[in-house]
């Protein structure tokens, strides 16, 4: 399980994942490839949790265009490990606004297509037995899929909150900076929003997942 | 959590930040080649600029220089021996700059000889090598538009005019460049170039005379994913047909549909020739089954979701053939 301020579990001995942070962010800085990638494995899959609360759609588009950003401007960035937490999921959050709007446009021109003559002989007993192999798969355990659904249901307000909070480790005053909001907000947002998943009947149905 | 953070007591609770927090999959880490790869392509390209700005600055250092002695030169109010050295100093200042360039420019034809030991400032001129930039309007863009790319011509920092250009482009896929355009380097150094009806990724760079190339920018591609929907088969069936246009045959298009607020991944094809599939779906007895396909990202194209459909039998109909939208 992931720990602030720990190493989050990867193949022990991997030499990627060695050392702290903030030496990885300075040898990132620098130009060393075993720095980024440190930086890039350590919070790679947070943000990419963090991206599939906002939005499950398009997530791992968003999150490559937050680390482009990222090697785009690293050079410019100056501030510790919790600095560049912050700074990374803050364009990881830009990110995902823009392509929310961009799926919006694309939506909007949508139209119907002449599809008359497509296949209707597909075999329904396949797809469907198929199908509810695929649900009965995602439904059999209670992963961090699942969990990181339940935060993207609540309120956009309180998931984010939960989201930043917990996923990406951020603190309270980093979450507060990145949505705009006080401390004080973000804490009743946090509260509310682990207050209504704790009432949500599929939460004792959780367990945890067997890598 | 922090002491100061509310935290409602429910065992529930830690399962699920245990379930948030759990160490990351193999699946979470597939893309760390292509991070490696963009990190290291933006590291070159910083350094390219910074080389670039390394004789830029030198060589304004130069000017400054040169034309701060000549002018007092000129105003007679070094004494001789003075201005002597400070004829030599600029000379030597001077054919620094053009040792560094040849030396970072190896593609231009390298000096045979080496430095002068007497250099002249009104020696023969160095050929310029262009310094081409390169970039683009949208990097990703609809399936079958258009984008617009801008060049920008430098020689020695400057601004550089009347620059033959050419356009080349790597399809996905393709280790091969070809030609797509051909422009000249307006007043200001730069260039507008429109590529039209961009159907697959694709990377683009400028050449110029002389072997100059720019970086190479990359356009991706979004396919539009329409959705239509009939009556299936059998009884309280639907058929939803997705297509995409620009899709290859065989990529994949995933049917998503809307459970609790939330999307779930309920079935995959591949596209036929058509960039067409099909899948078979139970219409609820009550209510609405909401849908939506999502044709997976390749090589040759970004990830696209189609609009969402509601179904239900009402909207259906009792006899097949009928259609929702």
């Amino acid at each position: 399980m992931w720990n602030h301020s720990d190493a989050m579990g990867n193949e022990p001995g991997d030499p990627a994942d060695q050392g702290s942070l903030d030496d990885a962010l300075v040898r990132a800085r620098a130009g060393d490839e075993a720095g980024f990638l440190r930086l890039w494995r350590e919070l790679h899959p947070r943000l990419l949790r963090y991206l599939r609360v906002l939005s499950r759609d398009d997530a791992d588009d968003v999150a490559s265009e937050t680390w482009l950003q990222v090697v785009r401007d690293l050079h410019r960035f100056d501030g510790g490990e919790d600095d560049f937490r912050r700074w990374l999921f803050t364009i990881g959050r830009h990110r995902a606004v823009d392509a929310g709007r961009a799926r919006a446009r694309f939506r909007s021109r949508l139209v119907s297509a002449d599809v008359s003559s497509v296949a209707d002989q597909q075999v329904a007993g396949n797809h469907l037995t198929g199908n509810y192999l695929v649900e009965n798969q995602v439904l059999d355990g209670m992963s961090t899929r699942q969990a990181v659904s339940m935060v993207a249901e609540l309120s956009r307000d309180q998931a984010e909150a939960v989201a930043l909070r917990i996923i990406a480790g951020l603190d309270t005053a980093a979450v507060a900076r990145i949505l705009g909001k006080s401390p004080g907000a973000v804490r009743i947002a946090l509260h509310r929003g682990l207050r209504a998943l704790a009432a949500d009947p599929r939460l004792h149905a959780l367990r945890e997942v067997n890598r | 959590m922090s002491a100061d953070d509310p935290w409602p007591q429910d065992p529930g609770l830690d399962h699920l930040v245990r379930a948030l927090t759990a160490d990351p999959t193999a699946a979470e880490h597939a893309g760390q080649d292509a991070a490696l790869r963009m990190f290291r392509a933006s590291h070159r390209r910083r350094r390219h600029r910074m080389r670039l700005a390394y004789r830029i600055g030198v060589a304004a250092a130069v000017v400054t220089l040169a034309a701060g002695v000549a002018t007092a030169a000129y105003l007679a109010l070094l004494p001789a021996p003075v201005q002597h050295a400070a004829s030599d100093l600029v000379d030597r200042i001077v054919a620094e700059v053009h040792h560094h360039h040849h030396h970072h420019h190896h593609h231009a034809a390298p000096s045979p000889s080496p430095r002068p030991a007497t250099p002249s400032p009104s020696g023969p001129a160095v050929a310029a090598t262009p310094e081409l930039v390169l970039t683009v309007a949208r990097p990703q863009i609809v399936a079958g538009t258009d984008d617009i790319l801008s060049g920008l011509v430098t020689e020695h920092g400057q601004a550089a005019p009347g620059v033959p250009l050419r356009l080349l482009e790597s399809p996905a896929g393709s280790p091969n460049w070809h030609l797509v355009g051909q422009t000249t380097s307006g007043a200001g150094g730069d260039a507008a170039l429109t590529v039209r009806n961009v159907t697959m990724n694709a990377s683009f760079r400028l050449a110029a005379a002389g072997g100059s190339m720019s970086e190479p920018v990359l356009v991706t591609v979004v396919p539009l994913v329409t959705v239509d929907v009939v009556s299936g088969p059998g009884p309280q069936t639907a058929v939803v047909k997705a297509r995409a246009q620009f899709a290859e045959p065989g990529d994949i298009v995933v049917l998503q549909s809307l459970s609790g607020g939330v999307w779930r991944s309920i079935g995959e094809e591949g596209v036929d020739q058509h960039h067409r599939a099909a899948f078979t779906v139970l219409v609820p007895s009550s209510g609405d089954g909401v849908y939506q396909v999502v044709l997976r990202g390749t090589a040759a194209h970004a990830s696209s979701a189609s609009g969402q459909v509601q179904v239900s039998m009402a909207q259906l109909g009792s006899s097949p053939g009928g259609e929702a939208h």
